[in-house]
């Protein structure tokens, strides 16, 4: 395929940077407020957000090997070989919570290219920057099988459009875990096997050496943000949430892109303190932010936020006095690596892979997904799901309507569904979900 | 033995050609046939071929779900395939694998297999689809109470290349200037293949093709390929033709994805349909440095130049990633080769037929 020439500034990219540095420079004089004060959120994650894309600028110059990588791909192995790890995901969604329509018009440049209305934009904004030569080149890709065909098959577009070596992941069917139904005991090799090639081909292409020392060091740092985001997790289940409903998958979103550097850990912590805070307060999140209102009802939002419009969360807050407890990004279940050993490491890793937040329900078998959706509801106390299907996740809306009656079954609770795409609001529009969610509310919760 | 033969064998199921033995059906073209038929067992293709309607697994699956898999949980849903014995399942696309979630809770059959295909073909991969392949004959011993023995397993791997060889043939025949056959029959043959046993098929193919010169010349002016993924009406391919192309090959995975390549008979068995099946011509859903886009690329390069094709329609279900994507680069790089191609969107169930004539026609003209 042609290549395409690129250019040093990258608009997508200089965009997000704007757009977050701007909203990091308001928020950073609140750093260091009190609880109390009611922040939806810690400016650290705004910093970090800034420091990793202006890092990108960083290594460009000094010539530091860029990395791109899907969303299942853990960080730490590129920052332990120094390299920089360009999230691909995380500029198309940062792009889209920036709020302009300079994703749209991306979106419109990969389907007037010809790809599908349909398929994923997750990975069509960044396609659309390619063709437009705004987006950032890397020097290698890797990225997975898994958790769906629109990853798949784009990246292999994106692979060809920058025609640099890719290496490639083949996440499996099973489970690794004894305890599932699922459980195959060669899943953990066969993909442990795997992690110890992609940091080979890390070393290759990034003309890099992964140390065990520096692995160590990368994953210690994840783990530690990991024991956070466990301890922040099960913290979730006291009523009332002593967070706000956007927490958890800015706590996603940091992990993403700082897992592997002591950044990482910032944000989980201040989620972890908070929420101890609140709860030892005797005070929701609700109540200390919004005057004269407790949380009334808790919502698990089973799929992905709507990253157009992710104040849709606190407009819940406001209007219903709702808290969306998790989202499925946002629940984060990645263990900590164990470190004792090499071969424990790479199996560690392998795990995580399999356990990153829609990896870890959209992999395999519709069970993977219920289970977690059922214990989700059962350990939250959740009074009813909004199932917020995005059109480019195929395999998310064909198990929606089952789901939605077993969910019932097994929990009593129910489930809105209801279609939009998650980056780009000409689908459907906030209004029109509100209204949606508004019906929901009054004539099945209310 | 007449071409209509054929076409008896791909009526809606179920045909007079299932009622023999006990019927597994597979959704997708990464099934080990060769296993099922060690177990005196018939396997047939999924399809839909005949049904209309989707209302049912509609209710199921949404409407950004392909209409291949809205048009066979329909049809199971409302009992169409209670003559089935047992449905085999994979991950082959995010569609398939979820329709499987769909069944299995909703009309689950009396034997049921899911196959954990790899996306890759490494050794490692290769080793992982044996195991696979293992489990489940495995799994068709116990619940059929038969021994599946390597001699027999030789014995079925050894029937389904010889219908490749057959078929192979059938496809160089096509090569040549002077037809005898068209793309419509000679897909309805090909698709006759996965709907009727291998033995009677394979009888069949060789009486008609030694009757094949005695058939009358094919009167076309242009030599057109398709590709795509999943194609199993013949009236696409007719479509095509009655507007005075012939469709000399294909590159989808009821045709020569689906009868390319050869068991190795010299192999273990087991081991040697794992490499077979994954080494095949790939899906786009494979990724592996040997089974990837540059792998799939080549062969349509390869296509283009033996069958003497003119031009290139690119076939998509609508809402499949996986072809849309793999459509979208071989689009670009056959135009860059200087090959017309046209990509089509379409639904499993037949529609916009006006339509799709009318860009059809246009591109012929260009071929023109």
């Amino acid at each position: 395929m042609t290549m395409i020439e690129y250019q040093k500034k990258y608009k997508l990219w200089d965009t997000i940077r704007q757009y977050f540095t701007i909203s990091r420079d308001a928020m950073i004089q609140f750093e260091d407020s009190p609880v109390s004060t009611g922040m939806s959120f810690d400016a650290g994650f705004l910093r970090t957000l800034v420091n990793y894309l202006n890092a990108l600028y960083t290594a460009e110059e000094k010539g530091t090997p860029i990395a791109m990588y899907n969303f299942c791909v853990p960080p730490e192995l590129f920052y332990a070989g120094g390299v920089y790890p360009l999230c691909q995901e995380v500029g198309s969604i940062a792009l889209t919570l920036a709020n302009s329509t300079v994703h749209m018009n991306y979106i419109d440049k990969a389907e007037e290219s010809g790809l599908q209305r349909e398929q994923c934009n997750a990975q069509k904004i960044w396609i659309g920057a390619m063709l437009q030569n705004e987006a950032p080149k890397p020097d290698f890709m890797v990225y997975a099988s898994q958790p769906c065909d629109s990853t798949n098959i784009l990246y292999q577009v994106m692979s060809k459009f920058y025609d640099v070596p890719t290496f490639t992941y083949d996440i499996p069917y099973y489970h690794y875990d004894e305890k599932n139904e699922f459980y195959d005991e060669r899943v953990t090799p066969y993909c442990a096997d795997q992690v110890r090639d992609i940091v080979k081909f890390i070393e290759l292409h990034g003309k890099t050496e992964i140390t065990l020392e520096k692995l160590k060091e990368t994953i210690g740092y994840s783990n530690e943000a990991r024991n956070y985001a466990l301890e922040t997790m099960e913290l979730l289940k006291h009523k009332p949430n002593p967070l706000p409903s956007l927490a958890p998958v800015i706590m996603y979103l940091t992990l993403m892109v700082a897992s592997g550097i002591p950044e990482a850990i910032h944000y989980a912590k201040w989620c972890r303190d908070t929420a101890n805070d609140r709860i030892k307060r005797g005070v929701g999140y609700i109540s200390e932010n919004y005057r004269k209102k407790e949380e009334k009802y808790r919502c698990f939002w089973v799929y992905i936020p709507i990253f157009f419009d992710p104040m849709m969360f606190t407009w819940m807050e406001q209007k219903f006095q709702v808290t969306t407890v998790l989202d499925m990004l946002g629940f984060q279940q990645m263990q900590p690596v164990d470190l004792s050993s090499e071969d424990k490491m790479y199996e560690g890793l392998a795990h995580a892979i399999m356990e990153m937040p829609m990896a870890r329900q959209s992999r395999g078998p519709m069970e993977y997904y219920l289970d977690d959706v059922v214990r989700i509801v059962k350990d939250y106390d959740i009074d009813f799901c909004i199932w917020a299907g995005h059109i480019g996740c195929k395999h998310s809306f064909a198990i929606a309507a089952l789901m939605r009656r077993l969910i019932e079954e097994k929990t009593g609770v129910p489930t809105m569904i209801f279609e939009l795409d998650s980056m780009d609001s000409r689908n459907v529009n906030s209004k029109t979900i509100k209204k949606k969610i508004t019906d929901f509310m009054n004539d099945i919760i209310l | 033995m007449s071409i209509e033969d054929f076409y008896e064998a791909i009526q809606p199921v179920p045909t007079k050609y299932m009622k023999n033995k006990k019927v597994i059906g597979s959704f997708c073209s990464y099934t080990p046939e060769e296993l099922i038929h060690a177990a005196g067992l018939l396997p047939i293709r999924m399809n839909g071929r005949g049904h209309k309607e989707t209302a049912l697994g509609d209710s199921f699956l949404s409407k950004f779900n392909c209409t291949f898999c809205r048009t066979t949980l329909d049809m199971i849903l409302k009992n169409k395939y209670d003559f089935l014995d047992g449905i085999i399942s994979l991950n082959s696309c995010d569609h398939i694998r979820r329709t499987w979630d769909n069944i299995k809770y909703e009309h689950p059959p009396k034997f049921s297999h899911f196959l954990s295909v790899p996306h890759h073909a490494s050794p490692a991969a290769i080793k992982w689809y044996t195991d696979e392949i293992i489990k489940l004959k495995n799994h068709l011993e116990t619940s059929y109470n038969i021994e599946i023995t390597n001699e027999r397993l030789k014995e079925s791997i050894k029937l389904f290349n010889k219908s490749r060889t057959l078929l192979k043939s059938l496809y160089e025949k096509r090569k040549e200037s002077e037809l005898k056959i068209t793309g419509t029959d000679a897909f309805a043959i090909i698709i006759a293949g996965t709907a009727m046993e291998k033995e009677i098929f394979n009888e069949m193919l060789t009486r008609f093709l030694e009757t094949y010169d005695e058939r009358p010349k094919v009167d076309y002016d242009r030599r057109v390929m398709v590709v795509g993924s999943l194609i199993d009406d013949i009236e696409y391919i007719k479509l095509i033709e009655d507007l005075g192309a012939v469709v000399v090959t294909d590159a989808h995975c009821f045709g020569s994805k689906y009868v390319w390549d050869m068991v190795d008979e010299t192999k273990n068995p087991i081991e040697a349909l794992s490499e077979r099946y994954l080494k095949k011509i790939p899906c786009s859903r494979m990724i592996g440095k040997n089974v990837n886009h540059d792998v799939r690329r080549a062969f349509i390069k390869s296509m283009i130049k033996d069958f003497y094709v003119d031009g290139v329609i690119f076939e998509s279900l609508k809402f499949c990633d996986l072809q849309g994507g793999d459509n979208y680069m071989m689009i670009r790089e056959l135009k860059e080769l200087g090959v017309p191609t046209l990509e089509l969107d379409r639904e499993y169930i037949i529609s916009g037929m006006s339509q799709m004539k009318t860009r059809v026609q246009a591109f012929l003209e260009v071929l023109a």
